[in-house]
């Protein structure tokens, strides 16, 4: 199974932003030219999170993935933010999303995430967690109200089964240099969960180290891909993880290579 | 210009939007098909992917269309892709919500097990796309249920915890449980080589 590096845009108010621990934002500019360098990049996949939608009571963002779509990206893209039904959820797709997250609803409505699995299949649903562990155990944190609680690995492996993957958020570490906590992912050491890392992931190294665990079927990198051009190719050419794609980077046309 | 007219059938689901925009980027003419009548001038016409079996097929029937895919099938003269489900579409039966499917393709669309879901990229062995090197042919899948391999019908194999048909072939029709449109350069090259 070839593993992934995901380009994560993490959207407020219409801007992509760079986050540091859900807390600090700094506008890096207008999310589509974004996604269009990450595509252009040969990303494995994009991840556009719109932190601004479930907060402020908004349903998804269709206009920004219509403007995404618009800019004819062919790399996968998978959406989060406001998605609060079936009908959100098919919206969303047609809209341009391979693939929808959630995260609140799994609390506020149970019920949904069956409906939506149901309408889109499992393996276009991702649930999204975002944690914390201080050292005391794992802490489930609600980025909108900004508390922490119990985490609850029944619950959560229950709601795992209509869906594909496991987005697991290292909220204190988000925007911080190769600092990922590897402990947030003992819980599920057990399990065949497949989970998406994301949070503080900016070094080969330390892609390689998250990549060798069998149920990291991904890492996500935010803020560190805006710092260069192609910055995923750096991150991957020099590194010893031998279970990512392979890439010629045959005729170099600012990144992707040219079939025709 | 691409002056080739290619039909996306609209079955109420799938990621219309997504294969529109690749086709056109190919600079093929695109045109959403609802109903026969909408056929005109086109030479292929595709299924999309994105969505579960049970959910496409009560759309498909509610709307008439498995009797307008059966008849474009049999007529043989337009070229149809269906991708992921809109290749699974046309099996007897799919265990997606035991759900009957089109039965135009003999055999079972399966469930992985263990509720493995196949997200990302892999090597499809085929011998399309001869002029690209075999170790580069991977392409985007996102399922959760497969098409087990046979010999008569599979133009390209993958394998995971299971070895399965990613590409099948049966007269004009070629069905993809991959996702071209979001596969980036190899995809819309293979796209672009199986628009007639």
């Amino acid at each position: 199974m070839i593993k992934r590096i995901v380009g994560v845009v993490t959207i407020m108010n219409d801007w992509a932003v760079q986050s540091v621990g859900y807390e600090t934002y700094r506008p890096l500019g207008r999310p589509e030219i974004i996604a269009q360098n990450l595509d252009r990049w040969q990303l494995e996949e994009i991840l556009i999170c719109d932190i601004s939608r479930s907060r402020n009571g908004l349903g998804p963002n269709i206009r920004l993935l219509e403007t995404i779509a618009n800019k004819r990206i062919s790399t996968p893209l998978t959406y989060i933010g406001g998605i609060r039904n079936e009908s959100d959820a098919i919206k969303v797709i047609k809209s341009g999303a391979d693939r929808i997250g959630i995260e609140s609803l799994i609390d506020t409505n149970p019920d949904a995430v069956n409906k939506i699995s149901s309408a889109i299949g499992a393996q276009a649903l991702v649930i999204a967690q975002s944690v914390i562990n201080n050292g005391n155990g794992l802490k489930k944190f609600n980025f909108i109200e900004r508390t922490t609680s119990k985490f609850n690995i029944d619950k959560l492996l229950n709601t795992m089964s209509y869906a594909s993957e496991l987005l697991l958020i290292d909220v204190n570490n988000e925007g911080k240099k190769n600092s990922f906590n590897k402990k947030i992912l003992k819980p599920f050491q057990e399990s065949d969960i497949q989970i998406i890392c994301f949070g503080g992931i900016s070094a080969s190294a330390q892609i390689s180290d998250l990549l060798n665990n069998k149920n990291v079927s991904a890492v996500g990198i935010g803020n560190f891909l805006n710092h260069a051009e192609l910055a995923n190719w750096n991150l991957v050419k020099n590194s010893k993880h031998k279970s990512t794609r392979q890439l010629s980077y045959g005729k170099l046309t600012q990144g992707a290579k040219e079939w025709f | 210009m691409n002056k080739k007219l290619v039909g996306i059938l609209d079955y109420g689901t799938g990621n219309i939007l997504s294969l529109l925009n690749c086709l056109q980027l190919l600079g093929f003419n695109t045109k959403i098909i609802k109903k026969e009548i909408d056929l005109e001038g086109v030479s292929t016409l595709i299924l999309p992917g994105v969505g579960s079996m049970n959910f496409a097929m009560q759309n498909i029937k509610k709307n008439n269309l498995d009797i307008l895919i059966h008849k474009i099938f049999i007529r043989n003269k337009i070229r149809i892709i269906g991708i992921c489900l809109g290749m699974q579409l046309f099996y007897e039966f799919s265990e997606e919500g035991n759900t009957p499917c089109l039965g135009l393709i003999k055999g079972k669309v399966k469930k992985f097990p263990n509720n493995f879901c196949h997200i990302g990229w892999n090597l499809v062995q085929t011998e399309l796309l001869d002029d690209i090197e075999n170790n580069y042919k991977n392409f985007y899948f996102n399922h959760s249920f497969y098409v087990p391999y046979k010999k008569n019908n599979s133009m390209g194999i993958t394998s995971n915890i299971k070895k399965f048909s990613s590409i099948v072939v049966k007269d004009s029709f070629f069905g993809l449980q991959f996702h071209p449109e979001k596969s980036q350069l190899i995809g819309r090259k293979l796209l672009s080589e199986l628009i007639v």
